[in-house]
């Protein structure tokens, strides 16, 4: 891992001290709460279902939610088209937001990640660039990447690839560095906290643009493969060497207090070890679009298939919140016939905060939603 | 008597309940249901309106691949829309509006008939945007299986995806429309909708539609895509421009 600095492209970013309370109705204020009506109910006695809700307004939709390793803070990024950009600080005990800006990159966000580091620093990726965030001195450095970037795939640029271009696909910190995969590149760039980079990571090519990545120990990674490869997750080296790779799944990885979980493996969720992976003893979270989320012993897990969130104490399910789904009616793109399909909310992300209560974004609403079973 | 039997017959008729009329839509289109692609893209520009919005009112200028001649196994579609789509409270958990301003979109059915749509944000002002959907692999779907799975991407071609959505296939049916919803008596206004021409509403290399078709581009025209046509259900009218890779639907 160790390697001399190769390039300093850290720039200060002048938004020290912008900080914008966000939403009017939200200025210093507790968040209104609203309860849900959740429509399923467990057959499990033991589980409960039906969890306070409270709805806060984020001002846009964040696809990304970071939690700081103690709870107290969650950070989610709002990226517009053409619109500024935003860092958003949750506070879970006020349910309050605060707004921070952030450089503009006239994206939408949907492959922007959020990371805090052990430091407290905040990291968040930008489709070519990537962001440090203090939130004690409010300052923010970034590097920028280029198109054209060193360890590209032949075809990371021409038109014809399903995914051409080199944006960061993932981000993860282990103490003073961070680890950055970048679409088509068979490359991880590592960063210190400073931004300067040090010695590449290579990585086999079915792990170029890995769709994430977290540190097993100072030198091993757990990596999921590409967007166009079949789904995998391997345990690399900083020599590039795949020590253990699981196949057939893998959607999110997430670091947890006794290792990293992994959510989408063909057995469902695990805790993963250099050995060999401890299933959790829960089948949820099989779908690309489903997120898992850990804080201390409470493990929460979105499934997408079964359009619910649960929440596990170890691996005992203690809650579940069962997402509306309506019947809306379509009519066929040609015109055709209309028919009955049912519409459910999506849910960008999880997170789980200092009292173990479990928080979502809601894509379509623009709300952090906290769970409190 | 027979004028009076008339009258009584219509006094009768307005003593009923008024029957409730269904929401409208109409579409102008050029489709292809004997070519199958893995891909489309192109410029797409939808003419900002004074949206009337009391009875969830949409105007929308797409492209969209379908997996099967009904498009009952799935659909993958981007665009430009202004107005309001889904149900309950909006915007909300499963509804998008956006009356205003013109916003971009991606909307996905999925062959278990999931229906999944995500607001992309404003593309003000005059929003003349290239749009992509492209067949990435296969991925685990929200209907529990493994699928053909499609990204949705704007701008550059360079920029990562704003969205995937699900198939049952990996090619699909190519699609460009414009989809009006409206009341009956509501007189949305449509104004002018372009696909695959410049910001200056001129034929160029690079704006027009293309279909992504034996791993390569190709323009949408009736030697790469045969079997196109243009159908109309007017208004909104279709006007050609330049074979299939050009061309405007408006209310005229």
């Amino acid at each position: 891992m160790a390697g001399p600095g190769r390039r300093y492209l850290g720039i200060v970013l002048a938004v020290a001290g912008i900080a914008v309370l966000v939403g009017v109705g939200l200025l210093g204020s507790r968040a209104s709460g609203s309860s849900d009506i959740p429509v399923g109910q467990t057959t499990d006695p033991g589980v409960k279902s039906t969890p306070t809700i409270v709805r806060i307004p984020l001002g846009g939709e964040a696809y990304d939610l970071a939690v700081s390793s103690d709870g107290n803070h969650l950070w989610a990024a709002i990226l517009r088209k053409n619109e500024p950009d935003e860092l958003i600080a949750i506070d879970p005990a006020s349910r309050t937001t605060t707004a921070r800006a952030l450089p503009d990159s006239d994206y939408g966000g949907f492959v922007s990640r959020v990371v805090v580091a052990e430091d407290g620093s905040v990291w968040v990726s930008q489709p070519y660039r990537l962001v440090r965030f203090d939130p004690v001195t409010g300052t923010s450095f970034l590097i920028e990447f280029d198109l054209d970037a060193d360890g590209a795939v032949t075809d990371a640029l021409d038109p014809a690839n399903p995914l051409p271009g080199t944006w960061v696909s993932a981000i993860a910190t282990r103490g003073p560095w961070i680890a950055v995969a970048r679409n088509n590149v068979a490359l991880l760039t590592v960063l210190d906290m400073k931004l300067v980079e040090l010695d590449p990571i290579p990585v086999p090519s079915p792990y170029a643009g890995s769709q994430d990545l977290a540190w097993a120990s100072d030198r091993l990674l757990w990596a999921i493969s590409g967007p166009t490869y079949d789904r995998s997750v391997a345990l690399i080296d900083t020599t590039g060497r795949i020590t253990e790779e699981l196949a057939g799944g893998g959607t999110r990885l997430e670091q947890a207090r006794d290792g990293v979980l992994a959510l989408g493996l063909s057995n469902g969720a695990a805790q993963l070890s250099t050995a060999a992976p401890a299933w959790l003893g829960t089948t949820s979270g099989a779908s690309d679009e489903s997120r898992i989320a850990a804080l201390g012993t409470v493990v929460a897990i979105y499934d997408a298939v079964a359009n619910t969130i649960t929440k596990f104490d170890g691996d005992i399910p203690v809650g579940i919140l069962q997402l509306e789904e309506a019947t809306i009616e379509l009519r066929p793109p040609n015109g055709g016939e209309p028919r009955a399909s049912r519409i459910r909310p999506r849910i960008n992300d999880l997170g789980v905060d200092r009292d173990g209560n479990v928080w979502y974004l809601d894509g379509n609403a623009h709300e952090a939603v906290l769970v409190v079973w | 008597m027979i004028r009076l039997a008339a009258l009584m017959a219509v006094a009768a008729m307005l003593a009923l309940p008024r029957p409730v009329f269904a929401a409208e839509h109409t579409y102008a289109y050029q489709w292809a249901t004997s070519t199958y692609v893995s891909g489309i893209d192109g410029y797409i520009r939808v003419s900002g309106t004074n949206m009337v919005d009391g009875n969830s009112n949409f105007h929308l200028s797409m492209f969209n691949l379908c997996s099967s001649y009904y498009c009952d196994e799935g659909f993958v579609q981007v665009g430009q829309f202004q107005g309001t789509v889904g149900r309950g409270t909006c915007p909300g958990t499963t509804c998008v509006r956006s009356v205003t301003y013109v916003h971009g979109y991606w909307e996905n059915e999925l062959p278990c008939d999931l229906y999944y749509i995500d607001d992309t944000g404003d593309e003000h002002l005059d929003p003349n945007v290239a749009y992509y959907i492209s067949y990435v692999g296969s991925g685990v779907s929200s209907c529990g299986s493994l699928q053909a799975k499609y990204a949705f991407r704007s701008d550059s071609y360079t920029n990562p995806p704003d969205g995937y959505g699900y198939t049952s296939s990996s090619t699909g049916w190519p699609e460009a429309a414009t989809e009006l919803k409206q009341e009956p008596g509501d007189g949305e206004p449509l104004g002018q909708d372009r696909f695959g021409l410049n910001d200056n509403n001129q034929v160029q290399s690079g704006y027009g539609i293309s279909v992504l078709k034996s791993g390569s581009w190709k323009a949408w025209n009736s030697a790469n895509v045969p079997g196109s046509e243009s159908i109309e259900f007017a208004p909104p009218y279709y006007y050609g421009v330049n074979a299939f890779t050009s061309f405007r639907t408006d209310d005229q």
